[in-house]
């Protein structure tokens, strides 16, 4: 059986039920790796450029974790969703990325995902990452159609605030997450956290922030919890269109959360050096003027100390109290 | 209505006669300075890539001399370039300025498609805009030829800075053209006085390339004058991207089909099988083609967290390892500064300057690579 690895990093998050799903109905073993280290981080953060930003740096660390362990390593290129929105040249890059700085990583399995070319060249991608198991498209598409499924169920499941209930091997990874998290009591002060979903869940890379701001008594709400519809009205209303693939988790979160009178205050935590966060910070932070409320920004690398994270957090929720 | 557009190497020169032609009143930011970079950077996310930080101040400075139309580049995909209007427009309203900014397609557009838009905005009519173009073009390509003589001419000219001389007091002329005849004298009486300089046909100058993101370039303010500094230090230079080549490409070639990078995407495929937006492909493609035309090191421009040209950075070293070419990284930023930019070029010189000599000693079976 082939073992396919999927690091734990990027649009693991967001995409690892499906991709879990379709591989293993094609037969193969899915290996991922345990959640981000230290050593993990600097692992990674030994083999780019100095100023390439956190996420990437955590993503060669895991590649580099499933060295050994997996016979092909998983890496997409996603260049867009929709037209006209694209991901950033690291997402792009990904695959000649990996190949490039761990020379030593599995063979690369790549795909490249852009639906602007239309979905028969969709279709063909996945066909092509398929053949690698099977000859047979219809196994192929019917894999296509599980993964499909999983992922709706998987959106699904975390719309509805990520209950314990459905805690699965699929989804546990962020179950932990959210266990503790969706308290709805009535608490004095409710904070959207909002950023990349890799940014987000990675405990390590976060400094834990959303477990952190819940342990200071506060209610805490993130961008999986809204339906995409609610996101793309929230673009439309502060930027017109989508220009990146990710701006529902920054713009589109941000737009609903500072719309919404239960939610207080906004905290971003974006990496250091990211290329769409830098210009989409800006649209937020303009909204939030415009709102009145507060605003934190907590941009993270490899250097930010757990304790400059914690002051600061603790900063802002005084303050918020005392308002 | 005032027309105004941020600055792009000399792109302005060809703008103002484009205008003049088209009888439309325009006026140029004023050329680049320290203020311009710090009037940007205050109103600028501050991670953002300077470029952005520049041309921002560019466009303060040109509304505060009273411009209210602002025409400016749009949608690229993929990297920042493409959500600067967006920005800009929020940032200077914000400031309480007041004009109409137009994003002109021009990066998946067509000439058709460009000069109508033109049209749109202004209400000239297409016959004039046309007319402009007939004159600005040329006088673009000019300006293009005169950089590339002075890349020649530099490194051997015998009195240093003659040929400088020459072309920025052209380039200077060239603003002022109004019609075929002019430009053509012009053209004639300054390429004359290039061909009349003393050169010293002896000396065999290194040579490098320069190449990465698409501002930095173009042009000299962003890069501090990198061209002209290495320039009179000895130093051939050759770029890849040219403001005609890149202008014909995006208007014309385009829509004809032809790929902008079919050769450079053939010669990047074994390191990065993708366009990644930017330039980062041409980069990588860039940097082959010259270490296989001989050059002696190439430069890689990029301004700080440019995620194109990060990636094509971190893919670099087995480019130059597998094609033995040197490669520096220069990362600029609004804190850059020239003596930082300065020593590392000396000591890269000296590099190239040693392992050429190294090469010439070594037959050429034994040579060991850098």
């Amino acid at each position: 059986m082939v073992r396919v690895g999927i690091p734990r990093a990027l649009l693991f998050y967001q995409y690892f039920p499906m991709w879990h799903a379709f591989f293993r109905a094609l037969g193969a073993e899915v290996v991922t790796t345990p959640a981000t280290t230290r050593a993990t981080l600097a692992a990674g953060a030994a083999r780019v450029v100095a100023e390439t930003c956190l996420p990437v740096k955590i993503y060669c660390g895991h590649v580099l974790d499933l060295v050994g362990k997996a016979d092909v390593v998983f890496v997409p290129s996603l260049r867009s969703l929709e037209r006209d929105a694209h991901h950033c040249a690291k997402l792009l890059g990904l695959p000649d990325l990996v190949r490039a700085v761990v020379p030593e990583a599995p063979d690369v399995l790549d795909v490249d995902v852009d639906l602007e070319k239309g979905t028969l060249a969709f279709y063909r991608a996945i066909y092509a990452v398929g053949r690698r198991f099977t000859w047979n498209p219809l196994r192929v598409k019917r894999a296509a159609a599980i993964a499909w499924a999983a992922h709706l169920r998987y959106l699904d499941w975390l719309q509805r605030g990520a209950g314990e209930a459905e805690h699965d091997s699929e989804t546990g990874w962020l179950n932990d997450w959210h266990r503790g998290l969706t308290n709805v009591a009535p608490l004095p002060i409710t904070i959207a956290v909002v950023g990349h979903a890799y940014n987000l869940f990675d405990a390590y890379a976060c400094h834990d922030v959303l477990r952190r701001l819940a342990s200071l008594g506060v209610a805490v709400r993130t961008p999986t919890e809204l339906p995409a519809s609610a996101t793309r009205a929230a673009i439309a209303r502060l930027v017109g269109r989508a220009y990146w693939a990710c701006e529902a988790e920054l713009i589109g979160a941000a737009g609903c959360f500072l719309d919404d009178p239960a939610v207080d205050a906004l905290v971003a935590v974006i990496a250091f050096g990211c290329a769409p966060d830098s210009v989409m910070m800006d649209v937020v932070q303009r909204y939030a003027r415009a709102t009145g409320k507060p605003v934190l920004m907590l941009p993270i690398d490899e250097h930010t100390g757990t304790a400059g994270v914690a002051t600061r957090l603790e900063a802002f929720v005084d303050l918020l109290t005392r308002r | 209505m005032i027309i105004t557009y941020p600055h792009a190497g000399d792109m302005h020169i060809a703008l103002e006669v484009f205008f003049r032609e088209m009888g439309v009143e325009a006026i140029s930011p004023p050329p680049s300075t320290a203020r311009t970079l710090a009037l940007g950077a205050r109103l600028a996310p501050e991670f953002i890539c300077v470029p952005y930080k520049v041309l921002l101040g560019n466009l303060v400075e040109a509304l505060e001399l009273g411009a209210d139309t602002v025409l400016t580049l749009g949608k690229p995909s993929g990297c920042r370039l493409g959500y600067y209007p967006r920005l800009q427009q929020a940032a200077l309203r914000e400031r309480g300025y007041a004009f109409r900014m137009y994003a002109l397609p021009l990066m998946n557009g067509s000439a058709a498609t460009a000069i109508w838009q033109v049209h749109r905005i202004t209400g000239v009519p297409l016959r004039r805009i046309l007319r402009g173009v007939a004159l600005g073009l040329p006088v673009l390509r000019m300006l293009d030829e005169l950089d590339r003589a002075a890349h020649y001419l530099r490194p051997r000219e015998r009195t240093p800075g003659a040929a400088s001389k020459i072309v920025r007091a052209a380039k200077a002329r060239l603003r002022e053209v109004c019609d075929a005849e002019t430009l053509a004298r012009i053209r004639r009486e300054t390429f004359a006085a290039l061909d009349a300089i003393p050169l010293d046909r002896t000396r065999a100058p290194l040579k490098i390339a320069i190449l990465g993101e698409f501002y930095l370039v173009i042009d000299p303010f962003m890069s501090m004058d990198l061209e002209e500094e290495l320039g009179r230090r000895g130093v051939e230079v050759e770029r890849n991207i040219y403001l005609s080549q890149w202008l014909d490409f995006n208007m014309f070639l385009r829509a004809l089909r032809v790929p902008e990078t079919r050769t450079l995407e053939r010669l990047a495929k074994p390191y990065l099988r993708r366009n990644i937006s930017g330039d980062g492909l041409k980069s990588i493609g860039g940097t082959i083609r010259f270490a296989q035309a001989g050059y002696d090191g190439v430069l890689h421009l990029q301004s700080f967290t440019c995620a194109p040209e990060l990636m094509a950075s971190n893919i670099m070293p087995l480019v130059a390892r597998d094609y033995a070419i040197p490669v520096l990284r220069l990362v600029f930023a609004e804190q850059s500064n020239r003596s930082g930019l300065l020593t590392r070029l000396e000591a890269f010189l000296d590099v190239l300057e040693r392992r050429r000599n190294a090469q010439r000693n070594t037959p050429y079976a034994t040579r060991t690579e850098l």
